[in-house]
């Protein structure tokens, strides 16, 4: 359809339209307000500037510090008074440290975006790999019972682009029932269309697809196909996916998929 | 844009900073307008940056990249101005002119409709990005450069917000147009 290959100028001609004149009124009262505004000192708005920069890390930094000060301590006391056995429950604080963020990723990689859901809307991360149905029709799912939220990443690398995705579960067997419906989403031509996948050494069960897809990353299918590989696994309560799409290196790949294993309890 | 001039108004002449302004704000502002799609936004994101720009001026090192410089602060605030809006719901737009909506236009109509639906639907960056490309004719080195993010980070938005788009357009082209009232 010729609707198609006319997109970039279609595009080219959405974007560039609008106004190329600023109203003189805009301009008049902006020095206004600069009147009665100093300048800052260039140090100030440089350190304001890194502040802004080390947003995330600085968040990170406060939590590393909170686990020191307070989760460390009590998990000691923990150890010393209970004598109970070992409970690798994860819990939904625990996926920023699971999924690949800037501290974990390869050094070839940046990162993109980030989407979280919780409790109170628990589906946003849940329905991103879903591909045979619409969003709301997965989300009412008996798998889906138990889905306490889920956190994504996705990231650019040199000439391959990459996603870390976990979603957590109230217990294990909701997980797994979840992860049954995830596999058909991979596997199914009205999916993903990756086939069986093979069985792969991660988690409590796990398999990993290779081939060609049009379920690029995010919900956007791609036009022409494009190969990709991706590791799907259950760790007790949670369900993890790390995947690469263009030319990925699978080395690498499977590095990241085995570390985020690796962080998942 | 003369390095002297800017060299004077990030040492606090301010009739220096008022030529700059005047010189570059038909520029900010035609890509603020084409990044928030909203005239009164725009003009409010290229206020609230001329005010930016003169505040921070003193930490610009090399008063020749003032130009680059600019289009950041001003990116920024188009992106505070989105982050600061709820999402935007279906909106209705005139035509040019007021021209009359016959069925001829229709299907153009719709098409645009679900543009600016998709366009409302991407992030800042992904909007600055395309704006910059299409609009400016930036090559993406020089994108990169500008937003001060790696190249990779440039072709991956890039390729998003376009993937968007053409879905919108392909949705756009399904018999749904049918459903829409022309009269």
């Amino acid at each position: 359809m010729s609707h198609v290959h006319d997109t970039e100028p279609v595009l080219r001609d959405f974007v560039s339209e609008g106004a190329e004149r600023a109203p003189d009124w805009v301009v008049s009262t902006a020095l206004t307000e600069i009147d009665r505004t100093p300048q800052r000192p260039a140090w100030r708005t440089r350190l304001l500037d890194v502040e802004r920069r080390l947003g995330p890390a600085a968040r990170l930094l406060e939590i590393a510090a909170v686990l020191v000060l307070v989760v460390v301590p009590l998990a000691l006391v923990r150890l010393t008074f209970v004598a109970g056995p070992s409970d690798r429950s994860v819990e939904l604080g625990d996926l920023a440290s699971i999924v690949v963020w800037q501290d974990t990723m390869p050094p070839s990689w940046t990162l993109d975006s980030l989407i979280t859901s919780e409790p109170e809307a628990p589906f946003g991360v849940a329905t991103i790999p879903v591909r045979t149905m619409p969003a709301e029709a997965f989300e009412d799912l008996p798998a889906l019972e138990g889905l306490q939220g889920g956190r994504y990443t996705d990231f650019s690398g040199t000439d391959a682009v990459f996603m870390s995705w976990a979603v957590l579960f109230s217990d294990s067997r909701q997980a797994g029932a979840a992860f049954d419906a995830y596999l058909v989403e991979l596997g199914s031509a009205a999916g993903w269309g990756l086939g069986a996948g093979e069985p792969v050494d991660l988690g409590d069960r796990a398999v990993v697809f290779t081939g060609e897809t049009h379920a690029l990353i995010g919900n956007t299918p791609t036009e022409d196909p494009v190969p990709m590989q991706i590791y799907l696994w259950r760790a007790e309560n949670v369900v993890l996916a790390t995947a690469g799409w263009f030319e990925y290196d699978p080395d690498e790949l499977r590095q990241v998929a085995e570390a985020m294993d690796a962080r998942a309890p | 844009m003369e390095p002297s001039l800017v060299e004077r108004a990030r040492s606090g002449d301010r009739e220096a900073f008022s030529a700059i302004a005047f010189e570059v704000s038909d520029g900010l502002f035609a890509v603020a307008h084409r990044v928030l799609r909203d005239f009164d936004a725009a003009a409010d994101a290229l206020q609230v940056a001329l005010v930016r720009m003169w505040r921070d001026l003193p930490s610009l090192s090399d008063p020749s990249r003032f130009e680059a410089w600019a289009y950041r602060v001003l990116i920024r605030a188009c992106h505070d101005a989105i982050r600061a809006r709820p999402p935007a719901g279906p909106q209705l737009h005139l035509l040019d002119g007021g021209r009359a909506i016959v069925a001829d236009h229709a299907s153009e109509v719709v098409e645009r409709e679900e543009l600016d639906h998709a366009f409302r639907r991407l992030t800042p960056e992904q909007r600055a990005i395309l704006v910059l490309q299409y609009y400016r004719d930036m090559k993406l080195e020089a994108i990169a450069e500008l937003l001060q993010i790696p190249i990779g980070t440039v072709r991956s938005r890039l390729h998003y917000a376009k993937r968007a788009l053409r879905s919108a357009l392909e949705a756009d082209a399904r018999p749904v147009i049918t459903e829409i009232d022309v009269r």
